[in-house]
């Protein structure tokens, strides 16, 4: 037998999750994006809820560990992508963060850092990609040099969501002790260290949230603050990626399920040659092709979360979610605009502020490449392909 | 088969490129894929870092007096003189450069001027737009009447020697710079539509024009427009009460393979090739820009086909509704695949100093959407292909 339902339980979180975002996300989504205004009321609420510590055991002030977290964080991502895509992307740090600074974290980190984040009065967001590599994350130049009491940090994070809004971010670093490379390092460092640097990205879309460039001139870090054994920053991370690729798939799709419902409303109601336009077979095959694609695509997010949840092996179908979910949703958002005719193009309707913002999930977390070459390596074999492109 | 220029309309190409190249600022056009400067930079509260707005001004009135506005209009009626080839290889080098001229001006209203053959308001406004390059606004579309334009409610009454307007617009893009109004109103509350829709033209200042903006996903404004008990001397009435229905078809026929042009799209593909110079031994790279130089050159000949289509005097209804979708899905493909093939810096918007193309790419994507609607949806379109090219039942 295979149950494909939700829980009593994850249904209350959906409807309660649904109910806050409809009456506080929806109304402000189009004016957070004009002014490029930060939703932090949403990341307070979800503490509030309990959802900020659902990656977190219990014994670090989380609730982790019932077997169904990562189900609940799609969940809640789902539901804030329907309202306000933007404010969906906490649902990323939520598992991420959480996950390392509990299993990795020191107890100074875990008490300075992980407290306030689950209760919501402090915001650490990630930072690995740099200018020069994006998709390729082993190939980062930033330097942390050993010193007698932690660490000295110098180069370059790009790319890094909310940057103008973190209290902290966890970066990864070229370790070096005593001359001798030790691989890559994780470590956690307050925004407002002395030598922490930060600039806005002017991006398409999910402006509200925003990303940006964090440059680090010589920062001391406290030992305290390496996240991790030395040299082993990657593999927490990466492990990390497999939800958060299934996560992105899903904030997508939520805002896409929400503009297919909008697409069916108007079908319904706007008229044309004295009969509602969706008596047309030109707008009722669009609407019923991206509504199967998309649910379909939905239930193999869940499966990979409940994949996830159960402790099996889920590389290969987070990188499917990954690049498919988001290529349907940015699909079915674009011709869900263009049923609606001239309308859709313009500011007043939410859908072509949401397609600009399915189109930075498309490219988040690894490109479609990347995550294409994932599932490949899975399905062919790591001694043939590789991410690199060098020949086994 | 010959599918090269007749002599004439090759040395007008030559003419036209002559002029560009000594007129139009090779940093403009990079704004190809946008008509970001030949559409938005007209109106008076875009601006552009590093472009001039009084050199656009300047270009456009230079060009009318360089002889090159009004081909395809004859001699008699103001125009240049030659057909529609001459005029699509106009066109379409000025798009492919990004270049401005009045197009609803020249696509629309001077044609229905000489279709319907009303001297009076040939005089009146064919010289203005052909020697000083002003234009035009279209006045279609309502909240409730856009593919199904027959539904229009905005009323026009005939009251002594003027017409009193009232009613409302939408989608009214150039209204806030350009001249004139090109509006449809009903003239007859009870006839069936096609015999109770009339054209005027109306200064875009006449009293009780109310406009308000609405903006969309590219940036580009677009309008609501109230007509509040608006004035028009009887005389702008274009040709004959209740008889604008079929004006309104000829009409919207040629601008949909004139003001769809292919021609900005080689621009791009030429643009995301020089930019990913260093990658174009990668075989996903290569094989991106092959496939849409290869659908940009077959979508330029299936514009001029319709050109040759018109020129021939044949009807070109189904053959310019077709290029109108082929061209206009083609420019979303090549939209989203340039975005794909730059990666993750494909996101970066205009005033982002590390935005490739300085943003153009980004917002390419954008302003891709409006083609598939605009000028009649993409699904209207396949009706009339159906329709009027294949001979299949009417499917409304």
């Amino acid at each position: 037998m295979m149950s494909l339902e939700f829980s009593a339980e994850q249904r209350l979180l959906r409807q309660v999750v649904r109910e806050y975002a409809e009456a506080e996300l929806a109304p402000r989504y189009r004016e957070r994006d004009r002014n490029s205004q930060f939703p932090r009321d949403a990341w307070r609420k979800l503490a509030g809820l309990g959802i900020t510590g659902l990656a977190v055991s219990e014994e670090c002030g989380g609730s982790a560990g019932g077997g169904s977290s990562y189900v609940s964080i799609g969940i809640v991502a789902e539901e804030l992508a329907r309202c306000d895509h933007s404010a969906s992307y906490f649902m990323l740090i939520v598992p991420i963060v959480g996950e390392l600074l509990d299993r990795h974290g020191s107890e100074a980190v875990r008490k300075q850092w992980l407290a306030p984040f689950i209760s919501g009065d402090a915001l650490v967001g990630l930072g690995l990609t740099e200018p020069a590599g994006g998709s390729d994350a082993g190939s980062l130049r930033m330097r942390a040099t050993a010193t007698s009491d932690g660490y000295r940090v110098t180069g370059e994070k790009s790319g890094v969501t909310m940057t103008m809004d973190l209290d902290a971010m966890i970066i990864f670093a070229r370790t070096r002790r005593e001359d001798q490379d030790t691989g890559i390092t994780a470590f956690l460092v307050p925004m407002d260290a002395p030598g922490v640097a930060r600039g806005r990205i002017e991006d398409m879309g999910a402006r509200s949230i925003g990303r940006g460039i964090v440059a680090f001139d010589d920062v001391a870090i406290p030992a305290d603050n390496r996240i991790g054994a030395e040299g082993d920053g990657l593999r927490g991370v990466l492990k990390g990626f497999d939800c958060t690729r299934v996560i992105l798939a899903l904030m997508s799709i939520g805002a896409a399920l929400k503009s297919v419902e909008e697409t069916i409303d108007y079908a319904r109601t706007r008229t044309s040659f004295g009969r509602p336009i969706g008596a047309n077979q030109g707008v009722q095959f669009p609407i019923a092709e991206h509504y199967s694609k998309l649910d379909m695509a939905r239930l193999y997010c869940y499966h990979t979360l409940a994949l996830r949840d159960a402790g099996h092996p889920h590389t290969r179908e987070a990188a499917a979610c990954k690049w498919l979910g988001p290529e349907l949703a940015a699909a079915a958002i674009h011709d869900c605009m263009i049923l609606h005719g001239h309308y859709g193009w313009t500011t007043e309707l939410p859908l072509e502020l949401r397609l600009r913002d399915v189109i930075g999930t498309e490219i988040a977390d690894g490109t479609p490449q990347i995550a294409k070459a994932v599932v490949a390596r899975e399905l062919i074999g790591r001694d043939i392909v590789r991410l690199d492109g060098t020949v086994a | 088969m010959d599918f090269t220029d007749p002599p004439e309309v090759g040395q007008l190409r030559e003419r036209v490129r002559g002029f560009l190249g000594e007129r139009w600022p090779r940093h403009y056009r990079r704004y190809a894929m946008n008509d970001t400067v030949s559409r938005d930079l007209q109106a008076p509260e875009v601006t552009l870092e590093g472009v001039d707005r009084a050199e656009i001004q300047g270009f456009i009135r230079d060009l009318g007096a360089a002889g090159l506005l009004g081909y395809g209009i004859p001699v008699s009626a103001g125009g240049r003189g030659g057909g529609p080839l001459e005029r699509y290889a106009v066109e379409s080098e000025l798009a492919a450069a990004g270049a401005p001229y009045p197009s609803i001006a020249l696509g629309t209203v001077a044609p229905t001027l000489v279709w319907l053959d009303v001297p009076e308001l040939q005089r009146r406004f064919i010289p203005e737009i052909v020697n000083d390059g002003v234009e035009f606004a279209l006045g279609y579309t309502e909240p409730n009447a856009g593919s199904d334009l027959g539904a229009l409610r905005t009323r026009a009454e005939l009251a002594g020697d003027r017409y009193v307007i009232d009613g409302q617009k939408v989608f009214s893009s150039a209204i806030h710079y350009a001249k004139y109004y090109w509006l449809a109103a009903r003239t007859n509350p009870v006839a069936p539509t096609r015999s109770a829709i009339s054209l005027f033209i109306l200064p875009s200042d006449t009293p009780g024009i109310e406009v308000t903006p609405l903006f969309t996903m590219s940036g580009i404004r677009t309008n609501i427009v109230f007509l509040d008990g608006v004035e028009v001397p009887a005389a702008n009435l274009v040709g004959t009460q209740d008889d604008g229905w079929r004006a309104i078809g000829h009409a919207l026929a040629h601008e949909r393979y004139t003001a769809m042009m292919a021609a900005p799209l080689s621009a791009a593909v030429d643009a995301c090739a020089e930019h990913l110079a260093d990658r174009l031994d990668e075989p996903a790279v290569a094989a991106a820009l092959v496939r849409m130089e290869a659908d940009c050159r077959a979508a330029r000949l299936i514009g001029q086909h319709a050109a040759w289509t018109a020129a021939q005097g044949r009807p070109i209804t189904a053959e310019a509704s077709a290029a109108k979708v082929l061209v206009t899905e083609l420019r979303y493909r090549v939209s989203r695949t340039i975005l794909d093939l730059l990666g993750a810096d494909a996101v970066l918007a205009e005033g982002d100093a590390a935005a490739p193309a300085e943003g153009q790419f980004e917002r390419m994507y954008r302003h891709a959407p409006i083609t598939l609607f605009t000028a009649g949806a993409n699904a209207i379109q396949r009706d009339l292909v159906a329709e009027a090219g294949l001979g299949l039942p009417r499917a409304r």
